[in-house]
């Protein structure tokens, strides 16, 4: 076939899609709660693409890693903001502005490489599940059973001690405890799917296993599941935030929110009195990771609420 | 013949996304005392939003922006789309009842059969079963015994329910999850009733289906309890929106059968919704046929079937399929009611349409004796 | 099938995912060093320095599949390992610290079930009204607040600030009169709210709550948009449905047919949520414990996985909230299966 007329094909197979898309854009300019979540990551993506002209990095004590705050001295006592310091420093004198600067690309490839991660994994043992059934289902369903029989922190926990505390130890164990509530997902998906005619008609022309999954039954239950798996990108980083907090990430300095609260704790306890004093350190790393999450999260509401067939056609 | 029902000039928009749909455009209809009115036409026309605004339950967006619906009681004539929520609630499954197409959609699945017809029981006919509960409290108190104490309670309670069922004590009472244990009594008295109902309704085993779910009935079954809670308090009007589309034929003659039983035995008039002509014949005493939001004919069935005088009407009973013929089916499709054809809607596939059909919409005029037209073509000859 | 059927099966399928729980456990193990291994199987300080010993007694050196029997006997025996920074066997500490998160739990959750359940049912009744947007909007950015940040800025404004809600469990004074051999302080419970109404203080009962409510406002806020969101969902479900117009057509009052058609409807799917609320809540009480001094359960799992981890702890700890969470899985579906008479029925 030539290429124009494979176009065309392309085209018409899309439209009912096409038509789907433009009716939930609709729906999404409608809703004003989704329309703050797009701006806000909006504002973040903007921010993490920019991050080595909003915050340049090259600062000696840096070595090399722009991922590591940079710091002026070693003095232990946190700065309040000022002129060269416009979030003030941490203990240790690292740069806060800098910290959330390029956190929010610590933010962002967490989320991402995490849910792609899960999805790719939950695709392959989803499809393989619903689409051969039998044994091979119930076997695969009862460990992911299994898996999700362990709440998710503790068993991430779990995996980090055994292999030890740092930035892509927490994306592995995320990746672990993750993959599993997709891969029942997308196996119903592809459950539903199956019964297609167009599935039978691809066997009945022979069709090998492999290419009838990847081309005829994953196309048509990915859809779902990848907005589903995209909009949990704030969950994820929050519990990466949690487990970054307790300390089982990356090493103190390095540009990631939980770390940096988790850096600033001692200094809350240390003083009853005024825990307020240091409120720079924590409150402004913490508030970065609240407005990320609180972006994803309108953003999915929304699209809950739009994808639900129920409430769709109001 | 007296009317039970008089809709006069409804009209339902419903406020959507792609636009005002103008579901019922001025709807003209009358049910008489102890007949079976049938009402036909295709889907989308307008014959379930018709039922449901004479309850008053057109669900948003639609609204109902005009017309009359007078019901005609012993009690005088009410409007009731005048009414407050408090009238139409003691109308509605006592004076005028309704059932429905899909008759699981109507039950409520987490309930079972017996306790979904004594909620219809419990909310209009309640002083029956205090009374009767009442005069078990006295029985159980001859015989004497232990729990007297808990008797004269009782009784206290079901002579308040008596007297003034809507009072603070109660309210608070009700609200206490032990405290319902109160309620077994006049529970127990409904359900008997409910039974009894039940075998009304030719069901084998009453007792037995009384206590199933509604997922472990047959349509048939299911549909002969939504009759039960319809007609449990004997209402002057039954609504019959398509109860038997969804039935296979032979249950569906065994429904058609019970309610023109039932209709004789607890004197109702009876309002039936469908698209089959076939049940109109059998069934009704009356036909009104409507298209696209209006009723464009009514007459006797007999006179229908011989005589359609509404174009439309005429191109249905056309299009039956008669064996050894061709099929024959009426040019064009319905029309989207977003933007309705002008003057009379049928204009754009009547092959009688004359130039005044698009520009003004005729009146429902009585042709012939008790005929009812709504078509220009017989608006001139009025008595 | 009838509801005792139908538990009994239940129960009977429990075996084989606590059986795929252990052995999961079990795997993690195998990765670790010998030395840790052997960690595992300690009972006294004392083995520490026999680990030779150690591998001999628990077969340490057999093939794995003895190994495995070997360990779930020691499991079923009690002893999930011994904790190297708490001194003691992991079942010790489990059940020491258990109570302290058992009366977190005790308040959390019937709130987080009540007012969750309350507020869907109003959100869907008033659908895109201001009620719904307000309570909503709240609900997600609970849902969106990292939960050491809450709780830090709880205690910043509430406790240093103003001064009203402490953290840890009890004030200095009252936990000197607890811990005291002396002061004739009975432990019935452990729960400091029950145990002091028992012992006649009920001044300590009162002071237990006061430093109850901050962590329980943590736990609440973040949890109860879950719960929120999915019975706003099943009621918008549920109230869409044609029972619903036909209970009208009996003539029912309005909030008579919500409350007893459609919300007895829309809490089943909610019912399985509960199952996710007994994840959220152990997942919060994590951090929760950590960030408020509470010597709960979180905390021992905060405090083991800190470097350097103390790895039979967590292993342990995980092997019981493992089972945990299995059993309240279980409880879950009996009570959905409860409610739903279609689901018993088969």
């Amino acid at each position: 076939m030539g290429i124009k007329s494979r176009l065309k094909k392309f085209r018409t197979e899309m439209d009912p899609n096409i038509k789907e898309l433009k009716f939930t854009m609709s729906r999404i300019k409608k809703s004003p709660l989704s329309i703050v979540g797009i701006v806000i990551l909006l504002f973040f993506i903007a921010i993490a693409l920019l991050a080595p002209i909003l915050a340049p990095p090259g600062h000696p004590s840096q070595r090399g890693d722009p991922y590591m705050m940079p710091r002026e001295g070693i003095y232990p006592e946190p700065q309040p903001p000022n002129s060269e310091h416009p979030f003030g420093t941490a203990q240790g004198q690292f740069d806060i502005y800098y910290g959330t600067i390029w956190g929010t690309r610590t933010a962002l490839r967490i989320g991402i490489l995490v849910v792609s991660g899960a999805l790719a994994i939950s695709l392959v043992i989803g499809s393989v599940a619903g689409y051969y059934g039998g044994i091979i289902d119930e076997l695969l369903m009862r460990f992911t059973d299994i898996i999700m029989a362990f709440p998710g922190l503790i068993l991430a926990m779990a995996v980090i001690t055994v292999f030890g505390p740092s930035l892509d130890n927490i994306m592995l164990a995320l990746v672990i405890v993750g993959w599993a509530g997709y891969a029942r997902v997308i196996r119903g998906e592809v459950l539903k799917v199956k019964q297609e005619d167009y599935v039978e008609a691809g066997k009945a022309v022979g069709c090998s296993d492999l290419r009838i999954i990847v081309r005829h039954i994953l196309p048509n239950a990915i859809y779902p599941i990848v907005i589903m798996a995209s909009l949990d990108i704030g969950a994820i980083v929050l519990t990466a935030a949690a487990l970054s907090f307790l300390g089982l990430g990356p090493p103190p300095g390095f540009a990631d929110w939980g770390q940096m609260v988790s850096f600033s704790r001692g200094y809350i306890y240390a003083n009853p009195q005024d825990p307020l004093k240091y409120w720079y350190t924590w409150i402004i790393p913490g508030l970065f990771i609240f407005a990320f999450v609180l972006g994803w999260n309108l953003l999915g509401d929304a699209f809950r609420d739009i994808l639900d067939p129920t409430i769709r056609r109001r | 013949m007296k009317n039970i029902l008089s809709i006069k000039n409804l009209i339902v928009r419903f406020y959507t996304y792609e636009g005002i749909v103008k579901a019922l455009d001025g709807v003209n209809l009358d049910i008489r005392e102890g007949e079976t009115l049938g009402l036909v036409g295709e889907t989308g026309c307008g014959k379930s939003v018709t039922s449901l605004s004479v309850l008053a339950l057109v669900p948003p967006p639609g609204k109902i922006e005009g017309g009359n619906v007078i019901l005609q009681t012993e009690d005088g004539s009410f409007d009731l789309l005048n009414q407050d929520e408090k009238f139409l609630r003691s109308i509605r499954g006592r004076e005028i009842s309704m059932i429905f197409q899909e008759p699981r959609a109507a039950l409520n699945p987490v309930y079972s059969v017996e306790n979904q017809i004594a909620e219809v029981l419990l909310q209009h006919r309640r002083k029956e079963f205090c009374k009767s509960a009442l005069e078990q409290i006295e029985n159980d108190l001859s015989k004497g015994s232990y729990k007297d104490f808990i008797y004269k309670f009782e009784r206290k309670i079901y002579q308040k329910m008596l007297d003034n069922p809507n009072s603070f004590s109660l309210r608070i009472l009700s609200r206490i999850p032990i405290m319902r244990r109160y309620q077994r009594r006049s529970k127990t008295e409904a359900k008997k009733e409910v039974i009894r109902i039940l075998r009304e309704m030719k069901l084998a085993d009453p007792e037995r289906v009384a206590e199933m779910y509604p997922h472990e009935l047959s349509s048939g079954m299911a549909q002969r309890v939504v009759i039960a809670m319809a007609l449990g308090c004997s209402p002057y009007l039954l609504i019959a929106d398509e109860p038997t589309t969804n039935l296979d034929v032979t249950i569906q003659a065994q429904i058609l059968q019970l309610i023109g039983e039932l209709k004789e035995k607890f004197e109702s008039s009876v309002l039936y919704i469908t698209h089959d002509l076939g049940v109109i014949a059998e069934l009704c005493d009356r036909v009104a046929v409507m298209y696209a939001g209006n009723v464009c004919e009514i007459a006797d069935v007999f006179e229908i079937f011989k005589k359609p005088l509404h174009p439309y009407t005429q191109a249905l009973l056309e299009s039956i399929p008669r064996p050894g013929e061709k099929f024959s089916s009426i040019e064009g499709e319905v029309p989207g009611l977003v933007n309705p054809p002008p003057g009379c809607r049928f204009n754009p596939r009547c092959p009688k349409a004359m130039e005044l059909c698009t520009l003004k919409k005729p009146m429902l005029t009585e042709a012939e004796k008790d005929h009812f037209v709504m078509c220009h073509l017989y608006s001139g000859s009025s008595k | 099938m009838g509801l005792r059927t139908f538990v009994i099966r239940r129960l009977l399928l429990l075996v084989p995912i606590l059986i795929g729980v252990s052995l999961l456990i079990f795997a993690v193990i195998q990765v670790l060093s010998p030395m840790e291994r052997a960690a595992v199987y300690m009972t006294s300080e004392k083995d520490a320095k026999n680990v030779d010993a150690i591998i001999k007694k628990y077969g340490l050196d057999q093939p794995v599949y003895v190994q495995y029997f070997i360990w779930i006997q020691q499991v079923l025996q009690g002893n999930l390992g011994w904790s190297i920074k708490q001194h003691r066997p992991v079942l010790t500490v489990i059940i020491e610290r258990a109570p302290a998160t058992l009366e977190l739990a005790i308040f959390t959750v019937p709130i987080i079930i009540l007012s969750g359940i309350y507020l869907g049912v109003k959100s869907a009744v008033h659908r895109d009204k201001f009620l719904d947007h307000i309570t909503r909007i709240t609900s997600i950015i609970g849902w969106s607040l990292p939960s050491f940040w809450l709780g830090i800025l709880l205690l910043a404004i509430f406790f240093a600030a103003l001064g009203l809600f402490p953290p840890e469990r009890l004030s200095y004074e009252l936990q000197v009169h607890v811990f005291s051999p002396y002061s004739g302080w009975v432990r019935y419970t452990g729960l400091y709210t029950i145990d002091g109404l028992l012992n006649g203080r009920s001044d300590i009962t009162l002071d237990a709550l006061k430093h109850l409510v901050l962590p329980v406002a943590s736990l609440t806020i973040q949890i109860i948009a879950l719960i929120v969101r999915v019975m706003r969902s099943s009621m918008l479900e549920a109230l869409g449905k044609g029972y619903i117009v036909a209970a009208r057509a009996k003539g029912l009052d309005k909030n008579e047919v919500i409350n007893k058609h459609a919300r007895r409807n829309a809490l089943i799917p909610v019912v399985t949520l509960t199952g996710m609320l007994a994840a959220g809540l152990l997942n919060g009480v994590v951090i929760t414990e950590y960030v408020f001094h509470i010597p709960g359960l979180g905390q021992f799992a905060a405090v083991s996985a800190l470097p350097p981890p103390d790895l039979p702890a967590i292993l342990g700890f995980a092997l019981f909230n493992g089972v945990l969470f299995v059993l309240a899985n279980l409880i879950v579906d009996v009570a959905y299966a409860y409610i739903d008479p279609r689901i018993r029925l088969g």
